[in-house]
Parts: structure tokens; sequence; C-alpha cells
């Protein structure tokens, strides 16, 4: 009996209707049994329908990479300013890493489907497309993680303080480097992708630092 | 006299410096648990040593840092829960050194800051998430779940699913057969000896950390190497195919035997390297 895993690995395949007839029946058998995964294919489809929606032609998003170091470069020290009320951080934690996967989810099947099948080198790959819509939101998740954890940096030690200080510097750092990569050449598909789970991992340790105890 | 009063005085204050700065207190209490249900725990600082054992109690032993509030330990339905509890506006605190046996069959959810993390003798499911801790898990445990940010993470573990994820520690993963490994860091180094049930899937990808996986040698799977910038090294498959293609970066795709199991390697400026074991 197919696993979980398996199962979600290979869902958008499966929904798309392009599965060998053996596994599509393996992944069949799975949602009859788990309503977990039952949930996510529901989800996904619903998605997809709303995605539908999207134009055929998908321009690239203005380039938000100047924007995003000018804020990252901003000295720790300064004074935070005063953050609207927003909904505890838990709320935002759940709701950034949700609009992060499901989105990404999505238009990167979305793009799959309307790209066509090599892409000529001009022409940003699936995958670029891909995170350029879902860029958007993973930087709209990261500036409210951000401010939460400005918010929460007087209650932390130093130590942990300087740690969190380096490994977002880091991954900043990569992000630019790849994206300035990218750049060059738009059509590699492995840059993208690893851009995407780069920006995902900066969520996840944004999420950990935003939720971290006093005095950790 | 004056002398007398002195020695007073200052034993008096040294009395009182110490009444209010609480020493290291010891840890020994038991609770009865579920056989295979979830103990959660969190300790920011010191460490925290869990092994499983037959028994349907979690007992809790060790130390409680100087400053440290209390130790929360309760037990509610199937959920056991240990804290260590700080006080709001703490100065000067130690870390606590909590030594915990639970059911085998539980599941572990450990929380820490810089505490580091050992667990070991579980078949239930491990969580473990540290900002700076070293983390260890060995054993039979049904999947392991570990991440940290800068943190080293060692898994030797005999479970179907394993997912190691750092920023910038180092994650080394030893395990016979699992279905599913999953490592992930930004510069962090990666390493891999095992082997993959079949049609398991083993990913890998780091920005700039180096990808090592020993493999075993008669490995059917279709494997997908690639590095933009780095070096490419591989016993499986023909090395003289990692062309460039039309675009910047090094890249192998190739199927050993009949398929099947699936190997992903990707990393920005890393090197991989894959060897026969």
């Amino acid at each position: 009996m197919m696993d979980c895993t398996r199962a979600a690995d290979l869902l958008d395949e499966y929904v798309d209707g392009t599965l060998p007839e053996s596994e599509a029946r393996d992944v069949r058998d799975h949602l009859l049994a788990c309503p977990a995964c039952a949930r996510s294919e529901a989800g996904l489809r619903a998605l997809l329908r709303r995605a539908a929606q999207l134009p055929a032609e998908m321009e690239p998003s203005r380039d938000l990479w100047p924007g995003i170091q000018g804020r990252i470069a901003a000295e720790p020290a300064r004074t935070a300013r005063p953050v609207p009320s927003v909904a505890p951080y838990g709320w935002i934690a759940a709701a950034a890493i949700l609009l992060v996967v499901l989105t990404s989810a999505v238009t990167l099947w979305v793009v799959r489907r309307q790209a066509p099948a090599k892409p000529p080198q001009a022409v940003a790959s699936p995958e670029l497309a891909a995170l350029r819509m879902s860029e958007p939101d993973y930087l709209q998740a990261r500036k409210a993680l951000y401010a939460a954890l400005q918010q929460r940096r007087g209650s932390l030690s130093p130590q942990t303080v300087k740690i969190l200080d380096q490994n977002l510097a880091a991954m900043d750092q990569a992000l630019r480097a790849m994206k300035a990569a990218l750049d060059k050449d738009p059509g590699n598909r492995g840059l993208a992708v690893l851009i995407e789970s780069t920006y995902r991992q900066e969520i996840q340790v944004l999420m950990q630092a935003a939720s971290l105890p006093a005095n950790a | 006299m004056k002398k007398i009063v002195t020695t007073a005085l200052v034993s008096a204050a040294l009395l009182l410096i110490a009444l209010a700065s609480p020493a290291q207190q010891r840890i020994d209490e038991k609770r009865p648990a579920s056989p295979a249900g979830l103990v959660a725990v969190s300790n920011l600082a010191g460490s925290v040593v869990v092994k499983g054992w037959d028994k349907a109690e979690v007992a809790v032993t060790g130390t409680l840092g100087k400053g440290s509030e209390r130790l929360e330990f309760e037990v509610s339905g199937d959920r056991t829960t240990i804290k260590v509890v700080l006080p709001k506006h703490a100065h000067d605190v130690d870390g606590s050194d909590l030594e915990i046996r639970v059911p085998a069959g539980s599941r572990l959810d450990v929380d820490t800051v810089s505490a580091d993390i050992t667990a070991s003798e579980l078949t239930g499911s491990l969580t473990i998430q540290t900002v700076s801790g070293e983390v260890s898990a060995a054993g039979p445990a049904k999947d392991v779940n570990a991440q940290s940010v800068s943190g080293g993470i060692k898994v030797d573990a005999g479970g179907a699913q394993i997912s190691a994820k750092t920023v910038s520690g180092t994650v080394t993963v030893k395990s016979a057969s699992p279905q599913n490994v999953e490592m992930e860091s930004v510069s962090g180094d990666l390493r891999f000896e095992g082997g993959l049930a079949q049609g398991g899937a083993f990913r890998a990808s780091t920005v700039s950390g180096s990808v090592d996986a020993a493999l075993p040698s008669g490995l059917a799977a279709d494997f997908s190497l690639g590095t933009f910038s780095g070096d490419l090294r591989s016993a499986f498959g023909d090395n003289s195919t990692a062309r460039p293609e039309d675009h910047s970066g090094k890249r192998l795709s190739f199927t050993t035997g009949s398929g099947g199991s699936r190997v992903k390697i990707k990393t920005f400026s890393g090197n991989v390297t894959l060897t026969k074991r």
C-alpha cells in the first residue's frame, strides 16, 4: 500500500492525469483510504480551478531584489517602527507557510501545463516563471516575519541574536548570488528551484525565531 | 567586638546572596505515561538526552540550571510535557541537563535553543528543532525530522523517513534502507552513507555546502545530479556526460540497473561526490 510521502510526490501528476495507470490506481487507492491526502487532493483541485483563470501569458514580475537588499541591509540595531496590529505570531507563521507552500505548488503546476515542452532559450523556464509568480508571496511572508522578529530581538539572548543574524545574512547572500546567476541564465531550472528552496528555508528560520521564548 | 560584628554582617550578606541566587537543583521524577503517546520536551540551554525503555512511564533525572524557576512535568491523556521554565526576566541562568527515559514507542518532540539533543532506542517518530544545539538521533525510530539553524545534525537510524535540515550546520545521515531521505542546507555540508528501499527517494540540496553520498554499488535508481559552479564526481553513471547543456553548470542524468529509486542532488557552488559502498 502506498504511503503518504509517495502519494504526495505523485499528487501533482495524478491531478494532471499524466501518471501511468498502475501508479494512478495506487494513488487513487491511497486517497480512498487516507482522509488527510484526500483533503490535499481536493484542496489542490480547488486551487487549480481558480488558477485556471490566470492569463496564459505570464510576464515576470518586476524585479524586487533592490527592495529586498535595502531592507535586509538595514542595521539590526535600528529602532523598529511600530508594527501595525497583527494577528498572533502563530497565525502569521501558519499563514505564511501555507501561503508559500500552496502558492509555489500551484504556480509551478500551472506554469508546467501552460509552458511549451521545450521553451526557447530566450524564454524563462517554467520554474523561473513559477518563482516570479510566488516571489511576491514569499516576500510578503518574509516581511511579516522579519517585523515579528524585530519586535522580539530585545528579549532574546545576544548569542541567539548573533546566530540568527549570521545565518539570515548567509541566506540573503546566497539568494543574491543565485539570483545574479539566474539573471544571466534565466533558463536554468535548477537555479530557480534552489532559490525557491532557500526562500522556504529562510521562512522556516524566521518562523522558528519569531516563536522563540524570552531569554532564548 | 568590631571584628565580630563585621564578620557577622559579611556572613549574613553572603547568606542573603546565596538565597537570592538559587543553586542548581537535582531532578528525579517519574510519571506513568502512554506506551505510544507524545512526549514534548522544551529546554533552552544545557542538554537533553532521551532514551527509550520498556516501561509505561516517563522518568526525568538531571540538574535544573542555576536561576531556573522550575521543571514543568505534566501528563495529560497521552501527552507528556517536560519543560524547563525560566523566570520572566531571567539573567545569568545556567543551562539545565535533562536525562529522560520514555516508553520506546513514544513520539518525541524536542525543542531547544542551544541545548544539545541526543535521542536513542526509540521506535516512534522523532521531531527535533534547535537553533544551535548539536543533534544526535540513533536507533530504530520510525521517522526522524531534525532541523537546526547552526547546530550539527547526526542521524544513524533505521526508520523509513529521514529529514535533516540546517542552514550552516553539518548533516551526517547513516541509514540502511530508508524509504525517503531529505537533506537540506544553505552552507552546511551534507554527508550520507547507506542504502535506499526499493522505490525509495534520496534528495540533497545545498547552496554552498558539499554533498558526499556513499550508496550501494548495485543500487537501481534514476539519478539527477546538478551543480551550478561546483565540481561533480560520480562513481555511478558516465561522468563524461556532465555537460553544460545549453545552460551554465554541470548536470548528470542517468539510470542504473532497472531504475525505480530516485537520487536527486542539487547545489549552487558546493561540490557533489558520489561513491560506491
